[in-house]
């Protein structure tokens, strides 16, 4: 009986009737008429048939040396090393919950040294795939792969975007047997979960600020491990990260716009009324699935999309980012709204560099390392600067408009708590009177609150 | 490939079925005006400008297809604008200036300027030139015309409802080959029957006009039923495979006839419905597929030709079917003076002992003795020995067409 790699599953050849033993995921596949099991259970099948006293050759792993050149040390700071020991305690698998700005690269870094076996790391941004890359080249000399952004090469330690693992995982599902996860609450709620899912690595590091809950957060589990520690910004605020005051400015739509407003709300909320009255515990994925069916529906939504791109920069925030840029002049500012259109707007108007998903690497790099000398004093965003992109130099942080939530919130403000001697940072909220962003905008501070006040 | 919202706008669910509502002739009048109103909107910001195509047009237009139509010729005019000075250096020059002196934004425009060596006003227009949402609208592409934004429109329709494709059957006649090969290239699991001749001829015929492919002389004759899923589909509902699958639509666009089934995820995961696409639908057929899948065999073909000038070297035999599967090999080799001397050539790039006695197993079941294997030397997996009664060539890098041709 053998086990083999088949494009991100496991196939077991030669098998007897297997049908009444309980193997963890091991299901017959009439399609080739054989047994097959998803790739992530790799560990529990083999132990399985190894309990069955069953013959195996097992043909999984991908023969290969593991990493050749020794890692540099890798310091760390006390929460970080209490972070690898729980993981190594757990037997080297589960999620490490960290506020941003804290170190989780280095964690990884640390936990691959300990291990030292073929390693892909995953990020979810072709940004932080530059950092990675150059984070883990201080620490490890030997080559180090890339996979995204254009490039392929597959070394012993490599890194991957999400989007080229969720492509390159049938291929290289049994290459490494540890896998980290940066940012991993992206996973968990069913999109690319296939990244995980497809490939044979017994050892697996998630790493996250925010980590979800619920269904999330139970699939998470099963995909990478459990919550084996866990740190909130409150927990280091002040002292292995920097403070920082939250300032909200509450601004008035003008004449037009509120009027522009007024009528596309109403619109809307004559449509949300009619679907919860129907179905009182409705999802926003069923409300928009129902609303999309009709002529009204459909345009209920198209002016809930307005009212959003409306108070996302209105006239009034456009007046207090001039002001607020002009009181910061001498720091360095971090511009983030809801949208790009809002960041090409204030870029155009302030003369200062937009980070999109439309600015290619070689400039982002450039513009990045132009804001940490501080040849440029202020970059503007919607979603690139999100997460993990490392600017700790930023100190005063505008946010403008958003669109995700708390966990946005929470991984925006993180950007400015990198430490340095004597930093604290201050962040601005916009928020517009009288507009459902009022309401968003109290939800996102709940998390971050909750946060600090866990640690007071 | 479209966003799948618009793809949902452009279809509908009849029972289990889902249905595509195509551009065709009757949309010619109104994708004309539109593409006059881009050509009025030449220069403008291109985020505008598509913004006021979404608009009512000057001959009316279904708005759902409208908006499907605007984003496709999105797509097709993309990159066209140009800027008198790289944007890149533009912004470099620019917000470095910004940051430096403390002075209102002519005034920055004015200095970076004269250090690109050019006027404040260009240096405006270029800082984001290159940007999709904030770039000037380019000129059309020359040979743009209703018609190709509606073929091209329909194929990317299908391109997307294929992305979101659990599984696919497919039944083809004719030309077959590439759509196979592309499935096993993905790691799809594809099982492969003998599909029964199409109706009639008069049908195939028609079929082939109507696609496009009234070049192809070849008479549609051999025919294969395909089943494409992928490994993980066992477990759950996944769109990992979607742009796979989606890759074999071009491919079966250049069968002389076939008739596609994909069942397609079109709500939830539990939302299926079947979507069927056959020869005849109004798809732009991409271009012709190379006559080769490598340069190994294109070569091989060209040396073989030359050595062996008493032989033709058909390049799709017909398939072979032997315990339950067909097996399609790379090339027949027949005398031109004795049609009974006749062997199958077959080019295995990685292999292993086990799976050329597997190959050879399947040849001999179909009672085929006249098989020659090429392998290649530097990409087999084990040092193992061959199978005894293999007829083998090894090869590096280019097959030795005399060494075939001393084995017939």
């Amino acid at each position: 009986m053998k086990l083999l790699f088949d494009h991100g599953t496991l196939v077991l050849t030669e098998a007897p009737d297997l049908r009444r033993e309980a193997i963890p995921g091991l299901l017959w596949d009439p399609r080739v008429e054989l047994y097959r099991a998803p790739a992530y259970r790799y560990a529990e099948v083999v132990e399985a048939l190894r309990t069955l006293r069953l013959p195996l050759t097992d043909e999984v792993e991908r023969p290969g040396a593991a990493p050749a050149d020794e890692w540099r040390s890798v310091e760390l700071r006390p929460y970080q090393q209490a972070a690898v020991l729980a993981w190594q305690l757990a037997e080297k698998r589960g999620l490490v919950a960290l506020p941003t700005g804290s170190g989780k690269t280095r964690v990884a870094a640390a936990a691959m040294a300990s291990t030292r076996v073929r390693t892909l790391c995953l990020v979810p941004t072709r940004a932080l795939l530059n950092q990675w890359l150059t984070e883990l080249s201080r620490l490890y000399p030997g080559a180090i792969g890339c996979l995204g952004d254009g490039r392929q090469d597959i070394q012993r330690i490599t890194v991957a975007t999400f989007e080229s693992a969720f492509r390159w995982m049938p291929r290289l599902g049994n290459r490494f047997e540890l896998l980290v996860v940066d940012e991993a609450h992206h996973f968990g709620g069913g999109v690319r979960d296939e990244a995980l899912e497809m490939c044979v690595a017994r050892h697996r590091l998630g790493l996250s600020a925010t980590p979800p809950n619920g269904h999330a957060l139970a699939r998470l589990e099963e995909l990478l491990g459990p919550v084996v520690y866990q740190l909130g910004v409150g927990d280091l605020a002040g002292t292995w990260l920097a403070d920082f005051d939250l300032v909200v400015l509450r601004v008035a739509l003008d004449h037009d716009e509120r009027a522009r407003y007024d009528a596309d709300h109403r619109l809307f909320s004559a449509l949300n009324r009619d679907f919860r009255a129907m179905h009182p515990t409705g999802t926003w994925q069923e409300l928009v699935a129902a609303a999309s069916q009709t002529v009204d529906g459909r345009a209920a939504l198209r002016a809930w999309r307005r009212t959003r791109q409306l108070v996302g920069f209105t006239r009034a925030k456009a007046v207090a980012v001039k002001a607020l840029l002009a009181r910061h002049r001498d720091a360095r500012v971090l511009v983030f709204t809801a949208d790009n259109a809002a960041a090409y707007a204030i870029a155009r108007e302030h003369l200062i560099m937009p980070i999109t998903c439309e600015i290619g690497r070689q400039e982002r790099e450039r513009a990045l390392q132009g804001f940490r000398e501080g040849t440029l004093r202020a970059l503007v965003s919607a979603r690139v600067l999100n997460e993990g992109i490392d600017v700790p130099e930023a100190d005063v942080a505008i946010i403008v408009g958003g669109t995700q939530g708390e966990r946005e919130h929470v991984q925006r403000i993180g950007r400015l708590l990198r430490p340095s001697p004597g930093k604290r940072a201050i962040v601005y909220e916009l928020v517009t009177l009288a507009t459902s962003e009022g309401r968003r905008a109290t939800e996102r501070r709940r998390g971050l609150a909750a946060a600090r006040a866990r640690s007071a | 490939m479209l966003p799948h919202a618009l793809a949902r706008l452009s279809s509908q669910l009849a029972g289990n079925q889902l249905v595509l509502h195509y551009l065709t002739e009757r949309d010619h009048a109104w994708l004309r005006a539109l593409i006059d109103e881009y050509e009025r909107g030449v220069g403008s910001k291109r985020s505008e400008l598509f913004t006021r195509l979404k608009e009512p047009l000057a001959t009316p237009a279904p708005k759902a297809k409208q908006r499907w139509a605007v984003e496709v010729l999105q797509r097709l005019t993309e990159g066209r604008a140009k800027a008198a000075i790289p944007p890149r250096d533009a912004r470099w020059a620019t917000f470095v200036a910004a940051a430096t002196v403390a002075a209102p934004r002519s005034e920055v425009l004015k200095n970076a300027a004269l250090l690109l060596g050019t006027d404040a006003e260009s240096l405006d227009v270029a800082l984001f030139a290159d940007l999709r949402s904030e770039s000037t609208t380019g000129a059309l592409p020359a040979e743009l015309s209703p018609e190709k934004i509606a073929l091209d429109a329909n194929l990317r329709l299908v391109s997307s409802w294929m992305q979101r494709a659990r599984g696919v059957r497919i039944t083809a006649w004719g030309n077959t080959r590439a759509l196979v090969r592309q499935a096993r290239l993905h790691g799809l699991i594809c099982n492969i029957r003998r599909a029964a001749p199409p109706d009639t001829a008069s049908s195939a015929a028609r079929s082939a006009v109507a696609s496009g492919l009234d070049a192809v002389t070849e008479s549609p004759t051999e025919g294969v039923e395909l089943e494409i899923s992928g490994p993980l589909a066992l477990f759950r509902h996944t769109l990992i495979y979607g742009r796979a699958l989606s890759a074999l639509i071009p491919r079966a666009l250049w069968c002389h006839r076939f008739e596609l089934r994909a069942d397609c995820q079109t709500g939830s995961a539990s939302t299926i419905a079947t979507l069927t696409v056959r020869t005849g639908d109004p798809l732009r057929v991409g271009r012709e597929l190379a006559p080769y899948d490598s340069q190994l065999e294109a070569r091989f073909a060209k040396d073989f030709r030359k050595a062996a000038p008493d032989w033709n070297v058909v390049r799709e035999p017909r398939p072979v079917e032997s315990l339950g599967s067909l097996i399609f090999p790379d090339f027949e080799l027949v005398h031109r003076h004795d049609p009974t001397r006749r062997w199958l050539l077959e080019i295995v790039g990685f292999w292993t002992p086990k799976y050329l006695e597997e190959k050879l197993r399947k040849l001999r079941a179909a009672r085929l003795e006249n098989v020659l294997l090429c392998i290649d030397q530097e990409r087999g997996c084990s040092d193992a020995e061959l199978p005894k009664d293999a007829r083998v060539i090894r090869y590096r890098r280019r097959i030795d067409a005399r060494a075939v041709l001393a084995v017939l």
